[in-house]
């Protein structure tokens, strides 16, 4: 084991003490926030929104819909007979110690159909890229991580859309393992480059796809550190006229997530209020139709709070929300808290190192039936030989 | 008839191989199976009886396993379609060289990842005429031997009709006593085991 323990033991003292006291600063806290969210629910929807204004385009706070911020509601009943899609993904980046330049992406797919008594329809679908085109940007610079993330988030979404559209008959909620904001979209700044654009546009493209299924589509976040609706009841506990970018930031709630405030206030089973996420990139959402709303679900028995993100034709449709919400819970009855399918397309996409190292070989094989040689690197070599040395664990 | 194939050789050593395959036919792979695997790039097949059909658990399925109304689609997925290989272990008892049955341990095991193929009424019928199989069987260290023989005697048993099933039952009851002379409690085991139900009737 290359980790000195006994070194990093102090700091983990430290650590340790840190954490507790974040902690029990929250707890102090707590009891303040659930008093403004009870006492703002109240105030005039107008003040509010003139505040937001005020706030400026750049403040990451929740914007309140219609419903009172503090409202729980509980699960509807499932309809007897249902559709879940899932689809999760998984990539080999390319990597230059490797024998060849290449990337992948997987997505895993599965179809449940609950009250058919049928097993599922599951799928995993993986691509190869590997010619310049694919590899490098019109200015020759080798493609990102980050764009490779975003092609395999438009893909997860073109998996949905495509399985979606054979499941018309049934009330059908697709699902997503992470937020319905594009995260690239979001990290790019005011001049988004016209690749991100383009990719954008695909996946915006995939939304419509899965609305004009008429399909429920929905972004699980599982422990979430989201802290927009705690921005909002900073902005709400001050007078419109001490709101500026300054005062904003020095919110006495820095670092309390909005999971768990409604931690506090959900009870097994039930959702909160909904709430639209201020930025600049949900406007672009909102332009094409698609902006997204979220809700907070006490996923079950064990008071996990997860976030669900959904697209405002959704938000807006009694029928899509209620299957939202109602098959959501369904879906974590087994696990404790996540969604089966979830866990399933998760499992029918991942990528190991050892299937990497499968799919390497495969490839140098293929390239010396035309007698022609690849290898790995020197480097990425001395580290397989030292990586097989036998290790002592705890 | 085509052969039937049960799955791939995951593991093996001269003494036996370990077989995997997705999910099970409801008649496929069963205890006392006959079963082969080529070997020594296909000039031989092993043959072999299967014994100790497992399979693998992980947190999910032990999950659902606690739950106390597992929902009938979520038990299908886990049932059919979650790649949970069964495994089964295969003892050998001989092999196929040359169109001729060898009743010893192979030269070679099979390689990883040959195919395993259930053996046909006739190759079964063929390879049993010679019962020399059978010590290699009761020696088998840890594992259940007694009634691995008596079931895969049952079995070959029955690629025989009238008369030649009674005097091959009898025949290898013979070669059972004489093997087992001095263990007499085994051979009463094996023994009993070996009755089809139309000899228990009578």
């Amino acid at each position: 084991m290359s980790l000195d323990l006994p070194q990093l033991l102090p700091q983990v003292n430290k650590m340790g003490q840190s954490v507790v006291h974040r902690l029990s600063k929250f707890n102090q806290v707590l009891p303040q926030i659930l008093t403004n969210l009870n006492a703002f629910s109240t105030i005039d929807t107008d003040l509010i929104h003139n505040k937001i204004q005020r706030a400026g385009e750049n403040w990451p706070g929740a914007i309140p819909t219609d419903d009172p911020i503090n409202n729980s509601f509980p699960a509807p009943k499932p309809p007897n007979k249902f559709n879940i899609i899932a689809a999760d993904g998984s990539q080999i980046r390319p990597d230059r110690h490797a024998p060849a330049r290449y990337y992948l992406i997987n997505i895993g797919g599965i179809h449940i159909q609950y009250g058919s008594g049928e097993p599922p329809y599951t799928i995993t679908d993986g691509r190869i890229f590997y010619e310049d085109e694919h590899l490098y940007d019109e200015k020759g610079i080798e493609i990102s991580a980050s764009i490779i993330n975003a092609l395999r988030d438009v893909s997860e979404l073109e998996m949905l859309a495509q399985i979606g559209e054979k499941c018309r008959e049934l009330p059908s909620l697709s699902l997503l393992d992470n937020g319905l904001l594009l995260w690239l979209a979001a990290q790019s700044g005011e001049q988004p480059s016209r690749q991100i654009g383009r990719i954008l546009q695909r996946y915006l493209q995939q939304l419509s796809r899965i609305q004009s299924s008429n399909m429920a589509v929905a972004g699980f976040i599982d422990r979430p550190r989201h802290a927009n609706v705690i921005a909002l009841l900073h902005l709400c506990s001050l007078a419109s006229e001490e709101i500026s970018e300054e005062v904003l930031q020095l919110s006495p709630y820095i670092g309390i997530p909005d999971q768990l405030l409604f931690g506090q206030i959900l009870d097994p089973g039930h959702r909160s209020a909904l709430f639209i996420q201020n930025s600049r990139l949900n406007r672009d959402f909102k332009k094409a139709k698609h902006e997204v709303y979220f809700f907070y679900l006490n996923t079950g028995d064990k008071n996990q709070i997860a976030r669900i993100e959904v697209p405002q034709w959704v938000a807006n449709s009694p029928d899509l929300l209620n299957v939202t919400h109602s098959a959501l819970i369904e879906q974590c009855k087994l696990t404790g808290g996540y969604p089966y399918a979830l866990v399933r397309a998760h499992e029918l996409a991942v990528v190991t190192n050892a299937d990497r190292q499968t799919l390497d070989t495969m490839i140098q094989t293929t390239v010396m039936e035309h007698g022609w040689m690849l290898q790995h690197s020197l480097k990425s070599e001395t580290k397989r030989w030292t990586g097989k040395r036998r290790q002592h664990t705890l | 008839m085509d052969p039937i194939f049960i799955g791939r050789v995951t593991r093996c050593s001269t003494r036996g191989y370990v077989g995997a395959l997705r999910a099970p036919d409801p008649e496929l792979p069963v205890f006392g199976g006959f079963c082969k695997a080529g070997a020594q790039q296909g000039k031989s097949y092993v043959i072999g009886v299967i014994y100790n059909i497992s399979i693998e658990d992980d947190e999910l399925t032990r999950q659902m396993a606690a739950t106390e109304k597992p929902v009938d689609e979520e038990l299908a997925d886990q049932q059919f379609l979650r790649q949970v290989p069964v495994e089964y272990s295969v003892l050998s008892i001989g092999y196929q060289s040359n169109d001729r049955f060898i009743y010893s341990l192979p030269p070679q095991p099979p390689l990883s990842l040959a195919s395993i193929q259930v053996m046909s009424s006739d190759e079964i019928l063929n390879f049993t005429k010679h019962l020399d199989f059978i010590p290699l069987i009761l020696s088998a260290d840890n594992l259940p031997a007694d009634d691995l023989l008596a079931a895969c005697l049952r079995n070959a048993a029955s690629t025989r009709h009238g008369p030649e099933q009674t005097a091959f039952l009898i025949d290898a009851g013979r070669t059972c006593a004489r093997l087992l002379s001095n263990d007499l409690n085994r051979l009463d085991h094996v023994l009993r085991n070996l009755k089809t139900e139309a000899m228990r009737k009578t």
